[in-house]
């Protein structure tokens, strides 16, 4: 496993994750394994997290997403 | 089907939930639930107002309880009353066993199980923690362990709150559950009623754990996802058909009602087959007999109330009620324990024949309708004062002849005001305590504003901080919130049947047991509260009786005293009044001189005058007026005459307002006493506009014209804030009596009491100030003849005079006086040595006797005396160091002759000082000490204000009491006294804007016009300077300081302090009012060089 907190680009159908570019590679995402979401400093506006554990083709990939755009956070081997 | 939230804490659950149980059902409603399951942190404080905001949503209330059980919680959800009984005995066995970390072992959960379902619990619970774990076994053994306990009404709960392995951990417990046959089920483990509350609840979170939003911490919330959820929102998280299928089977079993249609009142002690009802009626006839039969005049009309009373009493099964409250006066007398009935019951001629109360509703023309009435919602209270000193007796007393299971302490909800909120939230917010504390002082401790108006005060303190505007938010959130539970004043409950049955019992930290539940909730509940209260002045009258009995030979009867004896009266028109019940304080003398009341039922005026609602409405000069013969006696309208003749045309009771609405307007006695309540609480302004038009429907539909209709609607309405009921002033009023003649004619023994229980608001010094104007000499506090209490002696005149105990002097706690005490018993003290000797006494407290002038009669003087303590005790301590070749201490003695220089005698600003530090009060007035000097610079004494011919004086004294009352409108009152008296000085806004920086010091010079009203006196202040130099600064004034007597030493008197300093350092112990001062230039005690 590895940390990351790099933007990405993520393309969505019905508000679901279909593909993931990330450092010039684009994925596609097989499955959502799970989603959860975090909001642990409310007093700061775009502070709310929509996490996902995607099975990608590059792996499992741990992302998130804020008022800000997406970002990988970890990706698994 | 049935949906809603089984597992769902409210903010009862104190500081571990954010919503209130009206929120959480507005919310509930608002998605489609059916009911709402309330299961607080150890206990169901929320359960009565959870029924109630279920009924006004049309919900299911389901009353239940997370209980810590072996360390981890359980959710408990009572099916029937049977198991809300189960529930709330299991509690009580919580709370009574550790009140600090109240939990349950497996063994209590199987002696309280009846009619309970066990749900395994939220995310803190141990069934989902062992499978957060993966740690399977474990949790399997403990479902086991669960289901040998509680059989099949075991059932898995299962949770998403949208965390990382939510789901993977439920559907675990799923299939867990299909192996095992044991029920799964949605729980909840809600926290909150929507997301927007989870800041409120994260901020609860930090100061429950002592933490701010900025620690990580495992019991902080990660995200706004413990809220109540709709049925489509959590059935896409949780695809357990058969979960919710077993959910709504369980609130389908659950059935019962908290809210009883009738009332649980004591049960009094009767003989077998004799009926409550006909013990009560025998008594009051029995009494009835000796109270009016010679009252040829009321006698019938008393008959026929009596007859009425209880036939109301006895409709209302309220009997055993009466007699248990008559039985427990009855004892308290029997122990001497002086107490009287008060409040509305003292409407009664029940309770004034049975001696509950002392006053009689005839004479006095209280309405018996104000306490009870066929209609009347809830209970009655029934409100006793007994002697503050032994009031525990009372409760201990009762507890064991009603048994502990049936009698409790109504709870009191303790509940965020502004301070507290602001507060709390900065401190969760990471501001440091130093800027904590001062937030917290620059905003009021309760207010009705809005909290945006007080962001500028705030900004003041922190500066342009971003997280200004959240903890605006946040307090705003948290304002009337309940934080815990605090015990009620006095209401003891009493119940015919165990509590338990229907409340927990816990704990308080004064180890009295108090149910779950505040004053309204236990009303609502049925059960019957009877407010046992302590009362300073009770016992202080008991004690003056006590002195006047063991110093004067006789015990005088106060409570058959003819209420009218002219000196008392004419004591209370001179507004002599300091020390007496109710009437001591400067703006009631100021009204006594206006009143000059001369016969009880104007005392009984006086005391209602002087209260919120006739100040604020208006209706205290009228009266005045009226009541002197300055103004006609006018009513708004004839219908009124009946209900106001007595009080002139003007309004001054509460049961004036309720006989108003009701014989007036119309309204039945119930409503009339809504109407009464809601407009001294004018607070709902909507239902107020409501009741205005009934009023005035109901008062024109009996012939009244509109214009008087409003007019008399808006002369009532104007009785706001808190107002006297007749039969509570009559009962006041009759102390009142009784403590003016007390004084008048024993004041010695009075006023010796008055300083023992301290029932007024003034200070030590003043109050000795006060014996000497009455003639009384204060004897100082010594060693051989002081006591443990305040005590009379006998004066070199042969008078009596007040003795100081040894409890007044500074450290001497109760402890230590009764250590000296018991070894005085063996024989008088000869010496310091002696003392010191006998008596194991700490160095401060041991130089503070030295200090206070106790050892003056062993020693030379008290410089002398601390010298010889000092010596003492440093050879006591290390007898060795001196003395090597000696065997025992006892060979020698411990001060020698040699030891003790010839010490100048203190200077009479040392021994004010002194005094003060030690005693606190002086023998002497400060003021005295620079009388010629302030005579130079023109000042005068306050007597010279009291002269007829003079219109504008200068005056200097030290402030005694600074009060700004919020029906003043900003004005400031500041009582100054000297040697010769006090005086009342009104600051105007415009003034007290001006002089604001000196106004704060202690002592102060006053020019002003005076306003005279026949004895009374009152300066209109022009100009204030400071008095620095007088004594340092000495603040005796409670507004400021909580009643303490105090002194600061050194602020403004240089000279004072070097020679104080100078003195102590002598002996090198300095002990300063409240504190030891630290003091770097002298030598700690121990290193003292002592001659050889």
């Amino acid at each position: 496993m590895k940390l990351f907190l790099d933007q990405i680009d993520v393309q969505c159908k019905n508000d679901r994750p279909t593909l993931v570019c990330w450092r010039g590679g684009v994925y596609a995402v097989e499955h959502i394994l799970e989603t959860w979401t975090s909001r642990t400093a409310w007093w700061s506006a775009d502070e709310a997290r929509e996490y996902m554990l995607l099975e990608t083709t590059n792996g499992v990939m741990e992302v998130y997403r804020t008022a800000n755009g997406w970002t990988l956070s970890r990706l698994f081997d | 089907m049935h949906y809603g939230s089984l597992h769902t804490r409210s903010h009862f659950s104190f500081l571990a939930g954010a919503s209130s149980p009206d929120e959480l059902a507005a919310q509930a409603h608002a998605l489609g639930h059916s009911f709402v399951g309330l299961t607080d942190r150890m206990g169901v404080y929320g359960a009565v107002r959870l029924q109630r905001a279920c009924a006004t949503y049309g919900l299911k209330p389901i009353i239940g309880a997370e209980v810590t059980v072996e360390g981890a919680p359980l959710v408990l959800i009572a099916r029937s009353m049977r198991g809300y009984t189960s529930l709330c005995s299991l509690l009580t066995v919580a709370h009574q066993c550790d009140r600090s970390d109240p939990q349950v072992t497996l063994d209590d959960c199987a002696q309280h199980r009846d009619d309970l379902i066990c749900l395994t619990g939220g995310r803190e619970g141990r069934y989902w923690q062992l499978m957060h774990a993966r740690d399977h076994d474990a949790a399997q053994q403990w479902l086991q362990t669960l289901r040998s306990v509680y059989g099949s009404d075991v059932v898995i709960e299962l949770l998403h709150h949208r965390r990382p392995r939510d789901g993977a951990i439920a559907e675990r417990m799923v299939a867990m559950g299909a192996a095992m046959q044991i029920d799964v089920c949605i729980g909840g483990d809600v926290r909150y009623a929507t997301a927007d509350d989870y800041m409120i609840y994260d901020v609860m979170t930090c100061t429950r754990e002592g933490i701010t939003i900025f620690d990580h911490h495992t019991a902080r919330p990660v995200n706004d996802q413990q809220c109540l959820r709709s049925y489509r929102d959590l059935s896409s998280l949780l695809p357990y058909p058969q979960a919710f299928a077993t959910m709504a089977r369980i609130a389908d079993a659950c059935s019962y009602d908290i809210l009883p249609d009738h009332i649980t009142p004591p049960g009094a002690r009767l003989p077998e087959g004799v009926k409550a009802d006909d013990v009560l009626r025998a008594l009051c006839n029995a009494a009835f007999t000796k109270r009016y039969a010679n009252d040829t005049a009321n006698v019938e009309y008393a008959a026929d109330l009596l007859e009425h009373e209880l036939t109301v009493i006895c409709d209302l099964a309220l009997a055993d009620f009466f007699l248990v409250v008559h039985e427990v006066t009855q004892e308290a007398r029997r122990q001497g324990i002086r107490c009287s009935g008060r409040g509305s019951a003292a409407n009664s001629i029940v309770a004034y024949l049975l001696g509950i109360t002392g006053v009689d509703p005839i004479r006095h023309h209280l309405l018996f309708e104000r306490f009870l009435h066929r209609g009347r919602k809830g209970t009655p209270d029934i409100d006793v004062d007994f002697d503050s000193d032994r009031r525990n007796e009372v409760i201990t007393w009762m507890e064991e002849r009603f048994g502990p299971e049936q009698t409790a302490m109504t709870g009191t909800l303790i509940t965020y005001r502004l301070r507290m909120a602001v507060r709390d939230a900065a401190k969760a917010l990471g501001w440091p305590m130093e800027v904590v504390n001062a937030m917290s002082k620059a905003v009021p401790g309760y207010t009705n504003k809005p909290i945006a108006d007080y962001a500028e005060e705030l900004a003041t303190v922190v500066g342009p901080s971003p997280l200004l505007q959240t903890l605006l938010r946040v307090v705003e959130r948290m304002l009337d919130r309940p934080r815990h539970l605090g015990l009620h004043s006095g209401g003891m409950i009493l119940s015919a049947r165990p509590l338990t049955t229907l409340t927990p019992v816990q704990v308080s930290a004064n180890g009295v047991t108090v149910v779950q539940f505040d004053k309204d909730d236990v009303e609502a509940m049925g059960l019957v509260k009877f407010d046992v209260l302590g009362l300073r002045m009770l016992a202080c009258i008991s004690e003056t009786l006590e002195l006047i009995e063991r110093y004067e030979g006789h015990r005088p009867d106060v409570d058959e005293l003819s209420l009218d004896d002219p000196h008392v009266f004419q004591m209370i028109k001179d507004g002599r009044t300091l020390g007496v019940f109710q009437i001591e304080s400067q703006g009631q003398m100021h009204l006594l001189a206006q009143h000059q009341p001369d016969c009880f039922d104007d005392l009984v005026s006086e005391v209602a005058l002087f209260r919120p609602g006739p100040l604020q409405g208006g209706m205290v000069n009228p009266y005045v007026r009226r009541r002197r013969g300055q103004e006609p006696v006018q009513y708004l309208h004839p219908h009124l005459e009946p209900i106001l003749r007595d009080t002139l045309g003007i309004v001054l009771f509460q049961e004036q307002v309720l006989e108003i609405a009701h014989k007036f307007a119309g309204m039945s006695l119930q409503d009339a006493d809504d109407f009464r309540a809601l407009v001294s609480k004018n607070r709902d302004l909507k239902a107020l506009a409501i009741m205005r038009k009934r009023f005035i429907r109901g008062a024109m539909q009996r012939g009244v014209d509109l214009a008087a209709a409003e007019a008399v609607y808006d002369k009532v309405s104007h009785f706001v804030g808190y107002g006297f009921c007749r039969s509570h002033a009559a009962a006041f009023a009759k102390i009142v009596y009784q403590s003016a003649w007390l004084k008048h004619y024993h004041p010695a023994a009075y006023l010796a009491a008055f300083m023992q229980h301290r029932p007024g608001f003034y200070n030590l010094m003043t109050l000795e100030e006060e014996a000497r104007r009455c003639g009384v000499e204060v004897l100082l506090p010594d060693i051989n003849a002081s006591w443990f209490r305040y005590e009379l002696a006998h004066s070199s005149t042969g008078a009596l005079a007040i003795r100081k105990p040894l409890t007044s002097i500074k450290g001497c706690t109760e402890d230590v006086a009764r250590s000296i005490l018991w070894a005085r018993l063996m024989g008088p003290f000869t010496s310091t040595e002696d003392l010191i000797r006998r008596v194991d006494l700490d160095v401060d407290v041991a130089s503070a006797i030295a200090l206070s002038g106790a050892l003056d009669r062993l020693a030379r003087d008290s410089r002398t005396a601390m010298w010889e303590v000092g010596v003492a005790l440093k050879r006591k301590a290390r007898p060795s160091l001196d003395f090597e070749a000696q065997t025992s201490v006892f060979d020698l003695p411990l001060v020698m002759d040699d030891d003790v220089p010839h010490l100048p005698t203190l200077r009479a600003q040392e021994r004010l000082a002194y005094d003060y530090m030690t005693h606190r009060a002086a023998r002497l007035h400060p003021m005295t000490l620079y009388r010629r000097a302030l005579n130079d610079m023109e000042v005068r004494t306050i007597a010279t204000a009291f002269r007829s011919t003079v219109k504008e004086i200068t005056i200097g004294g030290i402030v005694i009491l600074r009060q700004s009352p919020p029906t003043a409108h900003g004005v400031l009152f500041v009582t100054l006294e000297d040697e010769t008296g006090f005086v009342q000085c009104v600051v105007q806004p415009e003034a007290r804007e001006q002089f604001s920086q000196h106004l704060r010091k202690a002592s102060l010079i006053i020019r002003g016009k005076v306003h005279a009203v026949n004895n009374w006196r009152g300066i209109v202040v022009t100009d204030v300077r400071p008095l620095t130099g007088v004594i340092g600064g000495y603040y005796g004034h409670p507004a400021m300081y909580g009643g303490t007597d105090e002194m600061e030493m050194g602020r403004g008197d240089q000279n004072t302090e070097y020679m104080i300093k100078n003195s102590i350092n002598d002996q090198g112990s300095m002990i300063r009012a409240g504190r030891k001062t630290t003091d770097a230039t002298r030598p700690p005690f121990s290193s003292i060089d002592l001659p050889q």
